[in-house]
């Protein structure tokens, strides 16, 4: 069975990272194996644990590696790709003439979420071993397009489909009547189409199965953190996808007061974590503050030891 | 070639005239709603470059390359245009 994803989203500057190498290590310690994927163009996890990571997952601990991808890079070496599939398969018109296009479609909207997507999807298919899979999320505005982009990418290409289907079933008809060879060519945008909407999909199912995949709502305990908060909720809510916990980071005791949350966010299960001198650097550092909190509620909802598949 | 070998030459060739006449006009009406939709097809996926709604850039991306004759389809179709769209487009540098 392939790993469980927990995705800790929240606006910028409320812990996110922290939060999330937390719960990577608390799972570690519990003797889960993790991988830390940082999806956060401030790559954080690198000054977190005073390591440079990169695309190769790299080990801070028996059973825990981290990748912090860069998203700029990944885009432009697509782009790369895209472009050197064009020329190889263009025979009339030349590749030359698309660099232009190249350069605007480079700033295309839904570019950036797709590489997330992309980057996620290949996380997931290399994490065999893996127990969970902690994603540490980019702020807000992007979190929300990379959830929603599947379902959004999944209208066009379903109506796309269709209209592909219009066009090779005359398509085939012609042929059969006016070379009557059974033997027709394989539309290859179809299978491209076919190949996008089974992925886009899978991934939309994932995002709204309760038992793979988890969303941590990480706040501080401040009105400005908490409208986001609920925004965040409301979001993801119409997208069909769960928030398992609200995590209330740089809390003043660890304790959750009953008003310190916004009525909307109360229903859900809640952790404290007491506000730090400083912010957690290293494993020593981590270590301590995962002393100090309940880690049972951390590793929440896949913490238990319920499955060994 | 004996009289009637020739006659029967002549008469196949004929038919298969005939054959090829019928077969075009069977399939004429399903060529050009093919056509039709291909085009639209084509501005649906690529229509950013001439202002239209578009897709999400991943799909174009994913797209552009098995999409050659389609491209050509539409800067000939744009071409002979007399709108505006033509004008942006020959702006651009296009082959």
């Amino acid at each position: 069975m392939s790993a469980r994803s927990v995705f800790f989203v929240g606006k910028g500057g409320v812990g996110k990272s922290t939060l999330a190498a937390l719960a990577a290590l608390a799972h570690a310690d519990s003797g889960k194996r993790v991988l830390l994927l940082s999806l956060d163009p401030a790559h954080n996890q690198s000054d977190i644990f005073e390591r440079q990571f990169g695309e190769d997952a790299r080990s801070v601990h028996p059973l825990l590696d981290v990748i912090e991808p860069d998203l700029d890079r990944w885009i432009r070496r697509y782009l790369a790709e895209v472009e050197e599939r064009v020329r190889a398969s263009y025979t009339y018109l030349t590749a030359l003439n698309l660099e232009h296009h190249f350069r605007v479609l480079r700033h295309s909207p839904g570019l950036e979420e797709f590489a997330l997507r992309r980057i996620y999807e290949h996380a997931l298919a290399e994490a065999r071993k893996t127990d969970i899979l902690i994603v540490d999320m980019p702020p807000t505005a992007l979190s929300v397009r990379f959830f929603s982009s599947p379902s959004l990418s999944l209208a066009w290409t379903q109506q796309l489909l269709a209209l592909r289907r219009e066009i090779t079933r005359r398509r085939e008809m012609i042929t059969r009547i006016r070379v009557g060879t059974k033997d027709i060519e394989q539309d290859r945008i179809l299978r491209t189409l076919e190949r996008e909407t089974q992925r886009n999909e899978e991934l939309t199912a994932l995002f709204g199965d309760p038992d793979r995949c988890a969303v941590h709502l990480v706040i501080n305990p401040d009105p400005l953190s908490w409208k986001e908060g609920m925004r965040i909720r409301e979001e993801l809510d119409g997208l069909g996808i769960a928030i398992a916990q609200v995590d209330v980071n740089k809390s003043e005791d660890g304790d959750l007061h009953a008003d310190s949350l916004p009525d909307s966010l109360t229903d859900l299960p809640q952790l404290g974590i007491p506000l730090q001198k400083q912010s957690p650097i290293g494993i020593a550092m981590l270590e301590d503050v995962l002393g100090l909190i309940d880690t049972a509620a951390l590793r929440r909802p896949f913490g238990t030891g319920r499955d060994d598949t | 070639m004996s009289r009637g070998e020739r006659l029967r030459e002549a008469l196949r060739r004929i038919l298969d005239t005939l054959d090829a006449m019928q077969r075009g006009k069977a399939t004429e009406a399903v060529e050009w709603e093919m056509q039709e939709l291909r085009q639209v097809f084509a501005l649906l996926v690529m229509g950013e470059a001439v202002g239209l709604p578009a897709p999400p850039g991943e799909l174009t991306l994913e797209l552009l390359p098995e999409m050659e004759d389609e491209l050509r389809l539409l800067l000939q179709r744009i071409d002979t245009a007399q709108t505006p769209f033509s004008q942006l487009f020959s702006s651009l540098p296009m082959e």
